[in-house]
């Protein structure tokens, strides 16, 4: 069984976000820390269990970006996880869903993966279009949101259970080679053993450079990025700790809700 | 010749209902033919809903395709794709918009590979710019930052975010005429997809959440487990409350999951709703944002949650509940809770 685990470096959550207005995404500074996101954490951990379960199993990561993103493709590997493929992409601008699937494509292509894993949805541009692009591009069958999984490697079947808004559950069998979206709350995902720490430190990624994979134009443009604009309608309480809490008492107590 | 459609709507079916955001949908394609006028056309899947989506088709005076397939086959994204890139062969729109859900998303995407169509997600806003052409609004970095996309290819897919359009059935003016439902049976059968079951996610006898009239919720940043006996204590002090939490919470099975609120749990409207340590994610905000009133305790001053919040508490919850309790109780000389506090 091959397993490819698709990552991706995001700003991590609490950095100061500033806007570039050029290239309509985040400054790229020594303050912004960079992070996996956070999805693709319960994707890795998925796919280590499935290879602990299933002997002679493969568990490869994949990420695409600039050259930090190589940080997060050693995170893959203090996990667990036993290779590293970094698809380096230059360019400043963020690239599109379409665009990093169109990437991860045209190297998985060849690869031959059983399975794909990739989290439900990046933290920073929030699409959850990649997993799914990629499935079309790879011509494979993908389940998004999954909460549980079961493999069958000999019937070569991945049974899923999917979370549905509206609170449903859904449960599907899909055939391999297939791509799975993870979803949170699925597993917890460990703490990178020390051995694999150490492992991942000096272990070589094999670096395959954006420019020679095929290229596809861009079909969204990015425009004026800004601060949304709050709405007037929250009233923000002032003062000490006590003030505020006789505030709210008062606000509460008129309104018949205490 | 058949005429065509400009706008393709797609809306989901599940336990014999229609997707109850369906309605938003709706809005956002008028709201989108006032500036392009053009014909809207509605797609739904499902199996035994002819009496649903006939009501819903008479109710916006909406033409709509009633993909109809067998049992559970509806849910087949895989089938479903087919289908749609059939209809849209043949249609012809220049938009196709489905709801901003992992399956809204799932389809969207298979649907602009397959068509060459440009794709963007969870649209908020329609902007008509200088060339009078759209370009769509949405947010990144959970809210703290919003962008504007243009299309650039001759189709475009988008989601539209849930709670972005109004979901008001009475703002909803359209003659009547254009009312009619086409029944479409669905061709493709083959499927490396097979649907098995599908089943409510959490016990519906927990009724707590939707029968609260205050509900308190803890977030993630309560810090830890034991936290939550703060937020359970404030709702002690609410007659007919409840505690509800974020996802990340229930993750992490500090609560249930039916007492998660958002997209993915319950969507409620209690006359208060209190949310401690909650950053305020898009699906959570799905949750909640309809209750009368709503309080956000958080030590991030620029946390999501403060804009829709109607009072806002930046402190370290568990500074400020003890004091607040601590007040209420001195003010109004309750030693025990009120005996209809009966939900937490």
């Amino acid at each position: 069984m091959k397993i490819l685990v698709c990552v991706k470096q995001v700003p991590y959550q609490g950095s100061p976000l500033e806007i570039q207005e050029d290239i309509c995404w985040i400054r790229d500074h020594e303050d912004v820390a960079y992070c996996m996101n956070r999805y693709d954490e319960y994707a890795i951990e998925e796919a280590l269990l499935l290879s602990e379960s299933f002997p002679d199993t493969h568990v490869d990561a994949v990420s695409v970006g600039p050259e930090r993103v190589s940080k997060t493709l050693r995170k893959a590997l203090a996990f667990g996880a036993g290779h590293g493929i970094h698809i380096l992409a230059r360019s400043e601008k963020p690239l599109s869903p379409f665009e990093t699937a169109s990437l991860i494509a045209s190297y998985a292509k060849k690869e031959n993966y059983d399975l794909v894993f990739t989290g439900v949805m990046a933290e920073d541009d929030m699409q959850c279009l990649v997993g799914p692009m990629l499935a079309k591009c790879l011509c494979i069958p993908c389940q998004t949101a999954a909460i549980k999984t079961i493999l069958d490697p000999h019937a070569k079947k991945i049974t899923v259970q999917s979370e549905v808004e509206g609170g449903f559950y859904e449960t599907s069998a899909l055939t391999l080679p297939a791509l799975v979206t993870v979803q949170s709350g699925i597993n917890i995902p460990r703490y990178p053993a020390l051995s694999n720490v150490l492992r991942s430190k000096s272990q070589k990624l094999t670096v395959i450079d954006a420019e020679s994979l095929s290229a596809n134009s861009e079909r969204e443009v990015l425009s004026d990025i800004s601060l949304p604009e709050k709405p007037d309608k929250g009233v923000i309480l002032t003062g000490l700790p006590e003030e505020k809490a006789d505030r709210l008492l008062t606000i509460l107590h008129e309104k018949s809700l205490l | 010749m058949k005429m065509g459609t400009d706008i393709l709507l797609f809306a989901d079916t599940i336990d014999g209902t229609l997707d109850p955001l369906t309605i938003e949908l709706v809005h956002f394609a008028r709201k989108h033919s006032t500036f392009w006028p053009g014909k809207i056309k509605l797609v739904i899947p499902g199996a035994d809903m002819a009496d649903v989506i006939g009501v819903f088709s008479k109710k916006c005076g909406l033409e709509v395709v009633y993909l109809k397939t067998d049992k559970n086959l509806h849910r087949n994204t895989e089938i479903i794709g087919k289908e749609l890139v059939d209809i849209i062969s043949e249609e012809k729109p220049k938009t196709v918009c489905f709801l901003h859900t992992t399956r809204g998303c799932h389809l969207a995407a298979s649907v602009a590979i397959e068509k060459e169509a440009s794709c963007i997600t969870a649209v908020q806003s329609i902007i008509r710019n200088k060339e009078n052409v759209p370009v769509y609004e949405r947010a990144l970095f959970n809210g703290k930052l919003v962008v504007n996309v243009a299309p650039v290819k001759g189709m475009s897919v988008l989601t539209i975010l849930a709670g972005a359009f109004s979901s008001s059935v009475e703002d909803i003016t359209e003659n009547d005429f254009q009312a009619k439902v086409d029944i479409r049976f669905v061709k493709h059968r083959m499927s490396n997809v097979e649907t098995i079951d599908i089943k409510r996610a959490f016990d519906q006898e927990d009724n707590a959440l939707s029968e609260a009239d205050v509900i308190i919720s803890a977030g993630r940043g309560i810090g830890n487990e034991d936290n939550l006996e703060l937020v359970r204590e404030l709702a002690s002090i609410f007659p007919k409350s409840a505690v509800g939490g974020s996802k990340p919470v229930c993750d992490l099975k500090w609560l249930p999951y039916n007492r998660q609120v958002g997209a993915t749990g319950r969507i409620v409207t209690p006359k208060l709703y209190i949310a401690c340590g909650i950053s305020g994610s898009q699906q959570h905000i799905t949750g909640m944002k309809n209750a009368q009133w709503i309080v956000a305790i958080n030590t991030d001053p620029h946390a999501v949650i403060f804009s829709y919040a109607d009072y806002c508490i930046v402190e370290d919850l568990t500074i400020f509940i003890p004091i607040f309790i601590e007040k209420f109780r001195k003010q109004f000389r309750q030693t025990e809770s009120p005996d209809d506090g009966i939900y937490i």
